[in-house]
């Protein structure tokens, strides 16, 4: 079960991607969401955790392009700025293969919650 | 003019102009206005006085027939009847001879009125100048031996000084809506970028803290001292969310609510305080209201923070009540609390933003309330209660119509 992290802050992609390795997951940790594109592209993935605000391609954005190279994955999205009006009607359009929106995770977030939103169907450790 | 309203809170400092000098003693350098204008208007002031009631007469009579102006008038007949005996004292005034700080504050209580009763600026211009001519024929007409030529110079002068003062109320009017909405605004703006950026510091202590407590669970002393950063970084998060709150600035979006669900879920999300016990008291049979059920909510947990924290001060104990009832189609929220009780200060300004008499929060939690509740329409007013400690009270009108 491998999980991509991406977040232009380092530091919070490190701590989610230890989060996640105690869990059993197996990280990947990328700061800059162009190289988590090529990453993606020639490294299989089971799921990602996208920040969504960061600097050339915001996470939605990322999102689509991702979901498009590996439609079964699960998605997280997780933001400092979830009041922000344009987040939030951007997030309307944000769906799963399902339909289904994905989960946006408001920064601070308690770590159980970005575990919860890793075991939806198709996530979770194996 | 309109009722004086002797109850107006005047401004207790000093007026003064933008350069600090003393508001009057620059306008009346400004107009030319002296002691030979104070000493005629004195001595001219009996001999017009039998001209006031025919000024006064006119005067009424423009404005009523105005539809703009006479909107202002909402009393009918009987309040026509007191404005002209307050405008018949005004004009008295005019000639009374001193003209110092007590006579500007008198002047200025008058204006604020017109402000309060939202007079627009151009009426008041016209009427002012209704009064001028008026008291120009008035002399013209009058039995008086002293130099005309200079009599009518000085009810020019007094007129401007008169207007002046007029203007400053609105302008103490505008600042003061500076002061409250339009500086909450700003602030909620600035306040929302930066607390949008703190959350990205705060995840990273959040998920470090985590990690680091899977690692010394053993040693109590550091858990202890983990937990309290936990709590902290819960507590910074929930101030930047009143600030984003307060940003956010959206109309309510109302639908019937359940009132009494409403305030249970409310009081149950505030912390419990070893030393604060909250009672909530809401009429059985109250009907659903219509109100932004979010908005609302956050009213209550903030009145009901409010009064924790006015109850426990100094780790003494004691109740806050949160009373729900109707009066007609009017929803009324109380809270109450058995502590200190408001201070004059508080009691003023208790509703500005970044005002706090509390050495913890940062004195948005009543602006917000205040804000929310002005969009819903309603009012929100603090007082002492009788039997001791302060009392918050919220009421919003047509919220229990039921047709909505």
């Amino acid at each position: 079960m491998r999980v991509l992290v991406v977040d232009d802050n380092r530091a919070l992609a490190e701590n989610v991607a230890e989060i996640l390795e105690i869990e059993g997951y197996e990280t990947l940790v990328v700061d800059d969401p162009a190289e988590a594109l090529r990453i993606a592209r020639d490294t299989p993935f089971d799921a990602a955790v996208i920040d969504v605000r960061m600097p050339g391609m915001d996470g939605i954005t990322l999102h689509a392009e991702l979901s498009r190279i590996r439609p079964e994955a699960t998605f997280v999205l997780m933001t400092a700025y979830a009041r922000d009006e344009r987040i939030e009607e951007a997030m309307q359009v944000v769906r799963q293969d399902d339909g289904t929106r994905v989960p946006l995770l408001t920064k601070p977030f308690a770590t159980e919650r970005l575990l919860e939103a890793l075991r939806q169907p198709g996530g979770g450790p194996t | 003019m309109a009722d004086t309203d002797l109850r107006e809170p005047g401004l207790s400092e000093r007026r003064e102009t933008a350069e600090g000098r003393p508001l009057l003693e620059e306008l009346v350098a400004y107009v030319g206005f002296g002691e030979a204008d104070a000493a005629l208007l004195s001595d001219m002031g009996p001999a017009l006085r039998p001209r006031f009631a025919a000024i006064v007469d006119r005067f009424y009579a423009t404005i009523q027939a105005h539809p703009g102006a006479s909107q202002a008038i909402t009393g009918g007949d009987a309040q026509v009847q007191r404005l002209k005996g307050t405008l018949t004292d005004w004009l008295g005034g005019l000639f009374g001879g001193v003209y110092d700080e007590a006579y500007l504050e008198r002047r200025a209580r008058i204006g604020r009125v017109h402000v309060r009763i939202e007079l627009e600026q151009r009426y008041m211009f016209a009427a002012m100048n209704l009064i001028r001519e008026g008291l120009h024929d008035a002399l013209d007409q009058a039995e008086w031996p002293g130099d005309r030529r200079r009599g009518h110079v000085a009810i020019d002068r007094i007129c401007d000084i008169e207007l002046a003062i007029m203007l400053e109320t609105y302008r103490e009017a505008y600042v003061a809506r500076i002061r409250g909405s339009e500086r909450l605004a700003t602030l909620g703006q600035l306040a929302a970028s930066i607390g949008h950026d703190l959350r990205n510091p705060l995840a990273v202590i959040e998920t470090s803290v985590h990690l680091l407590r899977r690692r010394v669970e053993a040693d109590p002393k550091v858990g202890r001292h983990l937990t309290r950063i936990g709590e902290q970084v819960g507590v910074a998060g929930s101030i930047i969310s009143d600030l984003l709150e307060l940003a956010r600035d959206r109309d309510p979006v109302r639908r019937p609510v359940a009132v009494r669900e409403l305030m249970e879920e409310a009081v149950l999300s505030v912390p419990a305080h070893a030393k604060a016990k909250v009672v909530l008291d809401v009429s059985p049979d109250l009907p659903p209201a219509s109100l932004d059920p979010g908005q609302i909510r956050q009213v209550v947990v903030n009145l009901v923070m409010n009064g924790i924290q006015a109850v426990s001060p100094d780790g003494r104990s004691g109740t806050v009540w949160v009373r729900g009832g109707a009066a007609g189609d009017r929803l009324v929220l109380r809270v109450q609390d058995d502590g200190p009780g408001l201070s004059p200060e508080a009691m003023r300004r208790m509703f500005e933003p970044l005002f706090t008499t509390r050495n913890k929060g940062i004195g948005l939690g009543l602006a917000l309330c205040k804000r929310i509740v002005d969009k819903h329409g309603g009012t929100i007013a603090g007082r002492n209660r009788p039997e001791g400690g302060a009392e918050i009270e919220v009421v919003l009108p047509e919220a229990l119509t039921g047709s909505r």
